[in-house]
């Protein structure tokens, strides 16, 4: 059903653009058949068909380091965003795009490779996921540590503007434009190295299905049923940050995606075993973001709106209706 | 006996249980030298901080002894990995459970994780075994119901057919009856008792229904500060030990009735 969904979805989304291309060449394009018009088979194929594939593996990715961190803290409104994550890559990212002010030339030079993009992103995000756990093993009340993600969330963000108050107007500008969030300019080579990261993350998380699944009793009693509590909480993290790191890296940082998508997913197939999860989180995730995506582009004019606020504009409300909702919260 | 088990199934040796505060240990209680019977149904008595969870907690090796050991089937617990551990040894917390979507069968199937495969399947045998547990425990009815659907009374059922899934020698269980009525409380013990002799399993508990345990238990281990001293609940009440466990002048013990009273000054 999801799946089916998906290349609906999927469809649309190739469908839409700044250039209208009718519906039948979009497909003939797809299948490498000869369209009315070469330019239009160029778009759908260099341009359009990276960014829906960016936007399945962003959203899918996103969607599902929310879950694992929802497991992992047991707590409803754990995600990348929230926990502060997404800024510590964020904060990678500013290192390297701003930080040639600091540092001069070498790194510079080193901004425009992908994998030191995805390493920054990466990076920032497990520490400061690893400062957040930290957090966590003191205070037991996770109230705290969501507040402490958010206040990790405040400091990296004065870093950053720290730092932009110090840099270029033309390092500003491409670090802007980077965290307003776009899926497009991926290149079918960076794409390939996103599905490398991406696929490693997924396989991370298919090894700590059955632990996760204990984990929904909590911390105590998944360790009293044989669980390794400490490999499974370090692969969580891993998969997590590398997942949020390419994507942070490659698409910006991307909000309500990750808090979002889990719950939306458990309203829908009411069930907590990961088994079933991972696969429909993945799948709601893909899809929400090609929606948001269509939504951005403003089918039929120019203009492109930024994605954050796309997916800032049907996220936060869901946030707020799962905070106000009189039923419990569940995983 | 005829069987090359022994019938002790565990056993401690010069235990020191507490915690270790900045380098420096805080011990709660030391000397322990306590041994588990099979099949038998023990009840841990003290006041509020004697150490009752740090024991069992102790010898669920959710945390290390101070020094001494834990012999469980005659080899020292810290020689078992986890996973060989969660096939000796099952537990019922205090903690509540996180609310989710979990079934109670998908709950009590849990308890098969020692025994699945890496992603979790479930062979015929661990649907027979929760299938099992949750008749034994009058589940049944409850089976595709969610976990937060169920009252208090029905989720220690739950977590108690969970332990017996778990399929282990031992399940220790902490205050399982803290926040129910009388009569789930008696429910919840004599379904204890039961499957402590008809199935065979050393049962640990710890718990403050005095006068239950005192109807219940085969065994009694009363923590008193510094030490721990353990009997049937009979010899215990005839050598006087049972009357000092609460070193209270507002109570007082009648030992034809077995029950703790409030004395009246």
């Amino acid at each position: 059903m999801l799946l089916l969904l998906l290349v609906v979805v999927g469809l649309l989304n190739l469908s839409f653009g700044s250039v209208s291309i009718p519906f039948k060449d979009v497909i003939y394009s797809l299948l490498g058949k000869e369209t009315l018009n070469n330019t239009w088979q160029y778009i759908i194929v260099d341009y359009r068909l990276p960014k829906t594939i960016t936007a399945i593996l962003v959203g899918s990715s996103l969607a599902l380091s929310g879950l694992l961190m929802q497991t992992l803290f047991r707590n409803p409104l754990a995600g990348p965003f929230v926990l502060g994550i997404s800024s510590g890559a964020s904060l990678g990212v500013a290192l390297l795009l701003l930080g040639a002010g600091f540092f001069g030339g070498t790194i510079a030079s080193l901004a425009t490779s992908d994998l030191s993009m995805v390493l920054a992103a990466s990076g920032g995000a497990f520490l400061i996921l690893l400062v957040v756990l930290i957090a966590a093993s003191k205070v037991r009340n996770t109230m705290s540590i969501l507040i402490i993600g958010l206040m990790f969330g405040s400091f990296t963000s004065a870093i950053i503007s720290i730092m932009a108050y110090f840099s270029t107007a033309e390092q500003l500008q491409q670090f802007m434009f980077w965290s307003y969030g776009s899926l497009g300019n991926l290149s079918w080579q960076e794409l390939g190295f996103f599905f490398g990261i991406y696929s490693l993350g997924i396989l991370l998380i298919i090894f700590i299905i059955k632990p996760l699944n204990s984990l929904l009793l909590g911390e105590n009693y998944a360790k009293s049923m044989g669980v390794n509590f400490k490999s499974t909480r370090t692969i969580t993290l891993v998969a997590t940050s590398l997942l949020t790191g390419v994507c942070t890296a490659f698409a910006g940082p991307i909000a309500f995606i990750g808090l979002a998508v889990p719950h939306l997913t458990r309203l829908v197939i009411t069930s907590s075993d990961h088994k079933i999860l991972v696969p429909a989180v993945a799948l709601t995730g893909a899809i929400l973001m090609l929606i948001s995506d269509t939504i951005a582009q403003l089918p039929t004019s120019d203009y492109t709106l930024p994605l954050n606020a796309v997916t800032t504009l049907f996220g936060a409300p869901i946030v707020i209706w799962l905070l106000v909702r009189k039923r419990k919260l569940i995983f | 006996m005829a069987t090359n088990k022994s019938n002790t199934i565990l056993k401690t040796e010069n235990l020191s249980i507490g915690y270790t505060v900045r380098k420096k240990a805080l011990i709660i209680q030391e000397n322990l030298n306590l041994e588990l019977k099979r099949g038998v149904l023990t009840c841990i008595l003290g006041n509020n901080g004697i150490g009752k969870s740090t024991l069992l907690r102790t010898l669920a090796k959710m945390q290390p002894a101070l020094s001494g050991s834990v012999l469980i089937d005659n080899k020292n617990s810290d020689d078992y990995t986890s996973q060989e551990l969660s096939k000796k040894i099952s537990l019922v917390l205090t903690e509540s459970v996180p609310p989710s979507n979990l079934s109670v069968f998908e709950l009590v199937a849990l308890g098969r994780q020692p025994y699945t495969n890496w992603i979790g399947t479930l062979s015929d045998i661990d649907k027979t075994m929760v299938t099992k547990a949750m008749q034994q425990t009058e589940i049944t009815n409850l089976v595709s119901k969610k976990i937060f659907e169920l009252s208090d009374g029905q989720k220690q059922r739950v977590m108690i057919a969970r332990a017996l899934a778990q399929n282990t020698e031992i399940i220790i269980l902490d205050e399982p009856t803290v926040h129910l009525d009388i009569h789930h409380k008696i429910a919840v013990l004599k379904l204890l008792k039961n499957i402590s002799k008809n199935l065979n399993k050393s049962i640990i508990i710890a718990t403050h229904e005095v006068s239950f345990a005192i109807q219940l238990a085969d065994t009694l281990w009363l923590m008193h500060p510094n030490k721990c001293v353990t009997g049937t609940p009979d010899a215990l009440i005839t050598n006087k030990t049972l009357q000092e466990l609460f070193n209270s002048n507002l109570i007082s013990f009648n030992s034809n009735t077995k029950q703790f009273n409030i004395k009246n000054t």
